[in-house]
C-alpha cells in the first residue's frame, strides 16, 4: 500500500494529506468474508427469526419423542377425543394417540427426510455439475443432456412410482427416490459456477504451477460455489419435507403408527368432517418448516452472495 | 422463426429418446414378473410363462425395448393390466378434466398475479408491496392439500356457499359428450348445469392455483420494477406521454418476457399439483388415475402416463419457447 503511494505522481496538496489518508483506512477494522457473512445476514432480521424458530423446532422434535419414547405411537381407549391438558398441550385424536408427542416426533420425521434427501440432491448435483462444468465439451453436453431428460420427467409420478414400487413406505427409499428427481437444479448451478470459474485468474494460476484437477476442484473452485450450492440447499428442504407429505397424504409414503407431517395429514383428512383441527397442527407446522427454510435461503443468499441478490 | 422452431422441435427428440430409455429400464428393473403381477401369485407357471411370452417378456432387453418403440412412435401406449382398457382410450375420457381444472388454476394465477404484481409494483416497498409480498409467500408455502381442505372446509362445509367436492351435481343427469364438465353442461343448454359445472372449478382452482398465484406475482413484480428503471421508460415519460400509455406500450411489453417463461415453467408443477388437487376435491382426473394406477401396479399404465406427462410437459415448453421468440426477436438469432 504504502509503495503504491509513493509511487504515483505527487499532486499538489496530496502531500501534506497522505498520512491522513492512509490512517483513515487503517481505521476501518480488517474483517474476514464469514465476519462479513455474518454482519449481512444479521442485517436480514426475518431470516435471523427463521433460523431461530427453525432451531426451536429442531430441538423441540428430537428431544420431545426421545424424552417420550413410544409415547407418540400409544393409542389408549380411554383418552380418545379428549381435550388437552398439561401432558397432552393439543388433546388426543381418534384413536387416543397424544397430539402434541406425535406431532413432534412427525416433524422429526419429516425434518430427517428433508434434511437426508438435501444431502443426496447436493451430493449428486456437484459431483455431476463439477464434472461437467470442469470437463466441458462432450462430457459436458452428455450430462446436460441428461438433465434435460431428468426434467422433463414429472418428478412427483417418479417419486410416488418408485415409491410404491419399491419401497413400501421405506423411509429411506422415499429418501433416495426425492434425491434421484431433485438434484437438477443443483447440478446447473454448480456447472454455471464451475464454467465461470474455469476461466478466472487464481484458477489459471494454480493450473500453471501445476496442481491437479482434484485439488483444483476441491481447493479452489468449490469453496467459491459454496454460496449458491448452501442457498440451493436449504430451499431444497422445504422442497422434500413437503414432498415427503405429500407422498405421506397419497398414502405412499410413511406408514402408521409411524407418524410424519403427511401420514398426519392423510389421518386427519380421514376424519376431516368431524375433527377438522386435526388438520391444522401437521398443516400449520408444515408451513412454518417452509417458510422458515425459504427465508433462511433468501438471508443466506443475501449474506452469502450479495450480488445474486435477485427477486425471485 | 421457421429454422428457430424446427431447431427447437430437433431438439427436443434425444430428450424424449433418453427419457424412453430411462422408462424403459425403470419398468424392467422393478422387482417381481409382470406377469406374475397379472396373473396373482397362485397362477402356474406355464400360465405365467404363457402371458411371459405373449407380453415378449422371455426375449432379449434390446428387442423388447425396439418393440416398446416401435408401438410408442405409432402412438401404441399399451393397455392396462387391470381393466384392458388402451391407455390411450382412458387418458381421452380422463385428460379433460385434468385440462378443465388446470386451465382454471392457470387463469386464476396469471388474471390475478399480473395484476397484484402490477399494483406492488407500483410502489415498491409500499403497505401494498408488503401485504402482496407476504401473500406470495403464503400462496409459495402452503401445500395443496392443507389449502385445499381449509378451502373446503370454509366455503364448503361450513357456508356452504360452493360445492366441496366433484365435477358436477350427478342429479343434474349432463350427459358426457367431451368429458370437459363445462362444456358438456353447455351442450345440455342447462343453465343450472354451467354455473353448477364453474361453482365445482371455482375451489379445486384456488388451491392448484396458488402457487403458480405466487410465482407469476413475484416475478411480475420483479420484472415490472426492472423495467420502470430502463431509460426509454423516463424517456417516454419525459415526453409526455399518459400513465396508462407508458404502463401498456412501454413497460408492459417488456415485462411479458419473463412472466410468459415463469408460466410456461408452471406446468409441470401443475400436472404434479393435480394429483393431489384431484384426491382432495374427488376429480375424475389423470391424476387420481395416477394415483390408482400406482396402487395397482399397473405397470404399462404408469410408464405410459409418465411418458405423455413428459410430452406434454416438453411440448408446453416448446411453445412457450416460440412464444418467447415471437415477443422477443432478439432470441431468434442467437
Amino acid at each position: 500500500m504504502e509503495t503504491n503511494m509513493q509511487l504515483q505522481a505527487p499532486a499538489p496538496g496530496v502531500g501534506t494529506d497522505r498520512r491522513a489518508v492512509v490512517d483513515e483506512v487503517d481505521l476501518i477494522p480488517v474483517r474476514t468474508y464469514w465476519q462479513l457473512v455474518r454482519q449481512r445476514f444479521m442485517q436480514h432480521r426475518l431470516a435471523v427469526i427463521a433460523l431461530v424458530l427453525l432451531a426451536v423446532l429442531v430441538i423441540l422434535a428430537w428431544t420431545i419423542p426421545t424424552l417420550t419414547g413410544e409415547l407418540y405411537q400409544k393409542t389408549s381407549l380411554d383418552l380418545i377425543d379428549q381435550g388437552p391438558s398439561l401432558s397432552a398441550p393439543l388433546g388426543y385424536d381418534h384413536l387416543g394417540e397424544n397430539t402434541f408427542v406425535r406431532l413432534m416426533r412427525a416433524t422429526q420425521t419429516s425434518l430427517t427426510i428433508g434434511f437426508a434427501a438435501v444431502l443426496i440432491i447436493v451430493g449428486i448435483g456437484v459431483t455431476l455439475g463439477s464434472i461437467a462444468g470442469y470437463v466441458g465439451g462432450l462430457v459436458d453436453n452428455l450430462l446436460m443432456r441428461l438433465v434435460d431428460v431428468v426434467l422433463s420427467i414429472p418428478s412427483f409420478f417418479f417419486i410416488v412410482a418408485l415409491v410404491a414400487f419399491w419401497g413400501g413406505g421405506n423411509v429411506w427409499v422415499i429418501i433416495f427416490a426425492i434425491g434421484l428427481a431433485g438434484w437438477t437444479t443443483a447440478a446447473r448451478l454448480v456447472r454455471a459456477e464451475f464454467l465461470r470459474l474455469r476461466e478466472v485468474d487464481f484458477v489459471q494460476a494454480a493450473r500453471a504451477l501445476g496442481a491437479s484437477p482434484r485439488r483444483i476442484v476441491l481447493r479452489h473452485m468449490l469453496p467459491m460455489a459454496l454460496a449458491p450450492i448452501l442457498v440451493a440447499a436449504t430451499l431444497g428442504i422445504a422442497d422434500s419435507v413437503v414432498l415427503e407429505a405429500a407422498l405421506s397424504f397419497l398414502g405412499f409414503g410413511i406408514s402408521p403408527p409411524e407418524a410424519s407431517l403427511g401420514n398426519m395429514l392423510n389421518n386427519a383428512q380421514r376424519y376431516f368432517y368431524r375433527e377438522p383441527i386435526l388438520m391444522f397442527y401437521p398443516g400449520i407446522m408444515l408451513i412454518l418448516v417452509v417458510l422458515c427454510a425459504s427465508f433462511l435461503g433468501d438471508g443466506l443468499r443475501d449474506a452469502l452472495d450479495p450480488r445474486q441478490r435477485i427477486e425471485r | 422463426m421457421l429454422r428457430y422452431i424446427v431447431r427447437r422441435v430437433l431438439g427436443a427428440i434425444p430428450v424424449l429418446f433418453g427419457l424412453s430409455v430411462i422408462l424403459f429400464l425403470f419398468l424392467r428393473l422393478l422387482p417381481g414378473n409382470p406377469a406374475v403381477a397379472i396373473l396373482g401369485q397362485h397362477a402356474t407357471p406355464q400360465l405365467v410363462a404363457q402371458i411371459s411370452s405373449s407380453l415378449g417378456l422371455d426375449k432379449p432387453l434390446y428387442v423388447q425395448y425396439l418393440q416398446y418403440i416401435w408401438q410408442l412412435l405409432h402412438g401404441n401406449f399399451g393397455a392396462s393390466f387391470v381393466d384392458g382398457r388402451t391407455v390411450a382410450s382412458t387418458f381421452l375420457v380422463r385428460f379433460p378434466a385434468t385440462l378443465e381444472l388446470t386451465t382454471g388454476a392457470m387463469i386464476f394465477a396469471v388474471g390475478l398475479g399480473i395484476p397484484l404484481g402490477r399494483l406492488a409494483a407500483r410502489h415498491p416497498n409500499g403497505w401494498i408491496d408488503g401485504a402482496v409480498t407476504a401473500l406470495s409467500l403464503f400462496g409459495i408455502s402452503i401445500p395443496i392439500f392443507v389449502l385445499g381442505y381449509t378451502l373446503v372446509f370454509i366455503f364448503g362445509v361450513e357456508l356452504h356457499w360452493l360445492p366441496a367436492v366433484g365435477q358436477i351435481d350427478p342429479r343434474l343427469n349432463v350427459n358426457p359428450v367431451t368429458n370437459f364438465s363445462i362444456i358438456d353442461a353447455i351442450l345440455s343448454g342447462n343453465v343450472n348445469a354451467v354455473e353448477d359445472a364453474v361453482a365445482h372449478l371455482i375451489l379445486p382452482s384456488i388451491a392448484l392455483g396458488s402457487i403458480p398465484l405466487a410465482i407469476v406475482t413475484r416475478i411480475t413484480r420483479a420484472s415490472v420494477i426492472d423495467v420502470s428503471n430502463e431509460d426509454y421508460v423516463r424517456t417516454a415519460r419525459a415526453k409526455g406521454l399518459t400513465e396508462k400509455r407508458v404502463d401498456d406500450r412501454h413497460i408492459m411489453r417488456n415485462a411479458w418476457l419473463p412472466v410468459t417463461t415463469v408460466i410456461g415453467l408452471q406446468v409441470g408443477s401443475l400436472l404434479a399439483g393435480a394429483v393431489i388437487t384431484e384426491t382432495v376435491f374427488v376429480w375424475n382426473g389423470v391424476g387420481s388415475w395416477v394415483v390408482q394406477a400406482i396402487e395397482n401396479h399397473d405397470l404399462i399404465v404408469v410408464q405410459s402416463l409418465i411418458m405423455i406427462f413428459a410430452i406434454i410437459f416438453l411440448a408446453v415448453n416448446l411453445l412457450v419457447d416460440i412464444g418467447y421468440a415471437f415477443l422477443n426477436p432478439r432470441i431468434r438469432y442467437s
